[in-house]
């Protein structure tokens, strides 16, 4: 039931009816004192009272209703309501039961203490002494009655009307009448003159005087007239059956004290018999005015407790919002009083949570951005980025991370970073180093770390550096690393070239002069020495030229080293290339190739000239290594490398000689690092060097242990380019450097 | 909303209880409307019996009015009957205690009679002889006209405090049933 619908009528109607209703009983009270006035709508006022009982009790009903509905359903305030529903009650009704029960005890006594047992019978007395009084006089009458009734039996009708007057005025009767049987008036005579028509006595009076004795009756004298009749009605002793009545007139006096006598009798006798009708209504009139005060105070008290937890249910249910989360809450203030300034106060609570709520979700989603900002940066950044929490767990890592690394450390999130090493064992010297400066640094250091993975050696330096919380509490680490693998090759190779650059400089110039020199000394001492002589001379001079030579080929190597790359890279077919390269070394030359490759290789992006120096220099490496006793056993393979398909072609070139000594591993790449006992040191720097220039790289073949192995890689064309390939052009002869 | 109920079944049943006293107390034994030189007469015998508390009121002081209640009706089809004229014949009957008398009188005319018994007072009650005056009808010659004709304790003229147990007693509800003819002239 929606109450709030009807709640006008149901604070309006009410108001009125209850006015009504009192009004009523007022108009009720009055009726029951002047019930003349009022005596004639009394019962239309009971009507109404008891509607109007009615119509409240329904309203009450309705609220008690309405309130276990609520308790039933647990709504916000409906305990509360209920319970100073139940005080207003309790507090109305225990004054209005006292009250009541006094009231019905002094109204049953006072309306008792009316009748008296002494006035009863003194009421009796006054009857029975007016009765005696009229008794004495009465029986005179009937005497003088008799007299005139004795003195007309034998007279004739006729003469009894004459005589009539004559009689009445000696007996000082009012009126004499005479009669017949069925009432016919045979003769009358009366004092007053304006009666016309004598009354006669009723017909079971006539009964009563067959038996012979006369009748005697008081009687008022009528409705017009006051004062008392006394009447007595005689039978003649005649055959016709007649009969006298004589009408006699009470003394004024009497008359009226008598009559009041009576009045008063009666009244008391009704009074007194009315007593517990009068307690009745009483009692139900008073218990009209408690029921409905009752009524109309319970009914009060809903509506005004409806009022006063109005507020209070809002706030229930609003604090209940606010704590599910619904900050946005407003009550509307309705009055000016305790509860309006509470109502005022969650309004401005809750505002202010709102506004703190949305400045904690704006500095949250502030936060948020740059989060994701230093994570982009953090992502985009070449350094990999591992930081550490305060129990030197990896808490977060950035991609470069995973790269350099070639793992994934976002696996080792919330887990020490030595448990890398379970799965990547390579990556011991790292991760034993890192756990070491966690536990002891408390300032930022930096190391350098060298892995051997299956990509090679790495060259890693490594920044650490302590965190601290805003409390100046250590909160953790964050390890900064580069991959400078490249970068201290790029050095190192800067370094030789310049060296070369410097030593063709410097001593390729004074060669020719000492060339010559020597040229002249021999042709200018020939003449002048003797046979032996010469033979020393030409022997010395020759191996001075010799000698400068071989110094002239090396420095032009040299200067090949350092010079600047002019590479014009073109798709090409490596497949056909290393075919064309096989091709030039015969069997006698003490060699077997080994060439397998897979199907569809893309081609190369490369310039084939120094492509070609670059196998020259790998197959020569392996003739001067193996040396003239074996037959040296080149096997070279040709596939896609794995994780770079698309991009990148590889190159394996294994032999079969005594391999690579791990101490010189490191530094393959470099000049003059070899260990045979032939050849300048620079074939596989320069094949570096020219891969580098392709873009591409070469790494030895740490798998391969029953020889030297390499693994070379260049850009391959991407598929759309793939169409024009170039043909290498034929090489005659093997090059001469390398 | 039980009590309630229980209230709303309560009013119906005390008017229910009051007819049922009705069948009774007062009977009407015979009735019909003369027609006379001046307007008309109503003719009737009724039957008085009063119950024990209204006889002992009576006895205490307490003035009876008995009401006799006419109507003259015209019919009509398909429809209630009009009522054509109505009066109402009130009679008031007292006892007097100092002259043992019980008084009879006709409100209308103010005339009053005295009778030594009850019965007596009540057998000149029962005799109804009284000239209707049924102004502005029309009666018209071979028209019938249902007459109706009730006697009833008129409630409303006891005193006060009385009237209040007299509406809650059905002892007190006394009546007779519609007493139905037709006239025609």
């Amino acid at each position: 039931m929606d109450l709030r619908r009807i709640r006008l009528p149901l604070t309006v109607l009410p108001v009125l009816l209850f006015a009504g209703v009192v009004l009523s009983l007022h108009f009720m009270a009055e009726g029951m004192r002047h019930s003349a006035e009022l005596g004639e709508s009394y019962s239309w006022l009971l009507g109404i009272n008891l509607l109007g009982g009615g119509l409240l009790l329904v309203l009450v009903g309705v609220n008690v209703y309405w309130l276990l509905r609520q308790i039933k359903k647990r709504e916000a305030g409906s305990r509360l309501t209920a319970r100073m529903a139940f005080l207003f009650i309790l507090l109305t009704l225990a004054p209005a039961s006292i009250v009541y029960y006094f009231s019905m005890q002094f109204l049953h006594r006072g309306i008792d203490s009316w009748f008296d047992v002494h006035v009863d019978q003194a009421m009796e007395d006054a009857l029975a002494l007016g009765q005696a009084v009229l008794d004495e006089r009465t029986r005179a009458l009937v005497e003088s009655s008799e007299q005139i009734a004795a003195s007309l039996e034998d007279a004739s009708p006729t003469a009894i009307a004459q005589r009539l007057g004559e009689l009445r005025e000696g007996a000082g009767a009012s009126e004499l009448t005479l009669f017949a049987r069925q009432g016919r008036i045979l003769a009358s005579s009366g004092a007053a003159a304006g009666s016309i028509l004598p009354s006669l006595p009723d017909e079971r009076i006539i009964m009563t005087l067959q038996h012979g004795q006369p009748y005697v009756g008081l009687e008022p004298a009528g409705p017009q007239e006051q004062g008392m009749l006394v009447r007595v009605v005689s039978r003649l002793e005649s055959p016709e059956g007649m009969f006298l009545q004589a009408l006699y007139a009470i003394p004024p006096r009497i008359g009226y004290l008598a009559e009041s006598v009576e009045n008063a009798y009666m009244h008391y006798k009704r009074m007194n018999y009315l007593r517990q009708a009068l307690k009745f209504s009483f009692s139900l009139a008073l218990s009209l005015v408690l029921l409905l005060s009752l009524l109309a105070a319970v009914w009060a008290a809903f509506v005004s407790i409806r009022r006063i937890v109005a507020p209070v249910r809002d706030l229930a249910l609003a604090t209940q919002s606010v704590a599910e989360g619904r900050y946005e809450q407003q009550i509307p203030v309705q009055s000016r009083d305790e509860l309006g300034f509470l109502v005022e106060s969650f309004n401005d609570m809750t505002r202010r949570i709102a506004r703190a709520h949305d400045e904690t979700q704006r500095s949250r989603l502030e936060v948020e951005h740059q989060r994701a900002y230093l994570e982009t940066i953090l992502a985009n950044l070449s350094s990999g980025v591992i930081g550490f929490d305060a129990l030197m767990r990896v808490r977060s890592a950035n991609q470069a991370a995973s790269a350099i690394l070639g793992v994934d450390v976002e696996n080792c999130l919330n887990r020490p970073i030595t448990d890398l090493t379970e799965a990547h064992p390579h990556l011991a010297p790292l991760t034993e180093l890192v756990w070491q400066n966690l536990t002891d640094a408390r300032a930022p250091w930096r190391r350098e770390v060298a892995l051997n993975g299956p990509a090679g050696r790495q060259e890693l330096l490594l920044r650490g550096t302590p965190l601290f919380s805003a409390w100046g509490y250590w909160a953790g680490s964050v390890l900064v690393f580069d991959d400078v693998t490249q970068l201290l090759q790029a050095q190192r190779a800067t370094a030789w070239s310049e060296m070369a650059r410097r030593l063709a400089h410097e001593i390729k110039n004074p060669l020719t002069p000492i060339q010559l020199s020597a040229e002249r000394l021999r042709h200018k001492l020939a003449k002048s020495l003797s046979e032996a002589e010469i033979e020393v001379l030409e022997k010395s001079t020759r191996t001075i030229i010799q000698q400068v030579e071989a110094m002239k080929t090396m420095v032009n190597a040299f200067n090949d080293y350092a010079r600047p790359a002019k590479i014009q890279p073109v798709p090409l077919d490596l497949g056909a290339l290393v075919d064309e390269i096989v091709a030039l070394y015969p069997s006698s030359s003490g060699l077997e190739f080994e060439v397998e490759r897979e199907a569809n290789l893309p081609p190369v992006l490369a310039d084939p000239i120094p492509l070609r120096q670059v196998l020259h220099n790998l197959i020569k490496n392996v003739q001067e290594a193996v040396g003239t006793e074996a037959p040296g056993q080149i096997s070279i393979r040709l596939y896609r490398p794995e994780g770079e398909e698309n991009r990148m072609l590889a190159f394996s070139f294994r032999d079969n000689g005594p391999g690579i000594p791990p101490d010189l591993r490191e530094r393959a790449f470099e000049p003059y690092v070899t260990a045979k006992t032939r050849g300048t040191g620079l074939g596989l720097a320069i094949v570096k060097k020219i891969i580098e220039e392709h873009g591409g790289q070469i790494r030895i073949d740490t798998d391969y242990l029953e020889g030297a192995g390499f693994i070379l890689t260049l850009p391959a064309v991407p598929d759309a380019e793939a169409e024009t390939v170039d043909e290498p052009e034929p090489d005659e002869t093997p090059p001469e450097w390398g | 909303m039980k009590p309630l109920f229980a209230l709303g079944l309560l009013c119906l049943l005390l008017p229910a209880r009051g007819e049922a006293m009705a069948a009774d107390s007062f009977t009407i034994v015979r009735a019909e409307l003369l027609k006379q030189d001046k307007g008309y007469a109503l003719r009737a015998d009724v039957d008085y019996r009063f119950t024990a508390p209204v006889l002992k009121a009576l006895r205490n002081g307490v003035p009876l009015t008995l009401v006799a209640q006419v109507k003259v009706m015209r019919p009509r089809r398909l429809w209630p009957d009009d009522t054509l004229a109505e009066e109402r014949l009130r009679y008031r009957l007292r006892y007097h205690a100092l002259a043992k008398l019980y008084q009879v009188q006709t409100e209308e005319s103010g005339i009053q009679q005295n009778f030594v018994s009850l019965p007596a007072a009540l057998a000149a009650l029962g005799r109804v002889r009284h000239p209707l005056d049924l102004k502005g009808v029309q009666v018209y010659l071979g028209q019938n006209y249902p007459v109706r004709l009730r006697v009833f304790l008129e409630l409303e003229d006891l005193p006060l405090p009385l009237r209040t147990v007299a509406y809650f007693t059905p002892r007190w509800h006394l009546r007779s049933a519609w007493h139905a003819w037709t006239y025609a002239e």
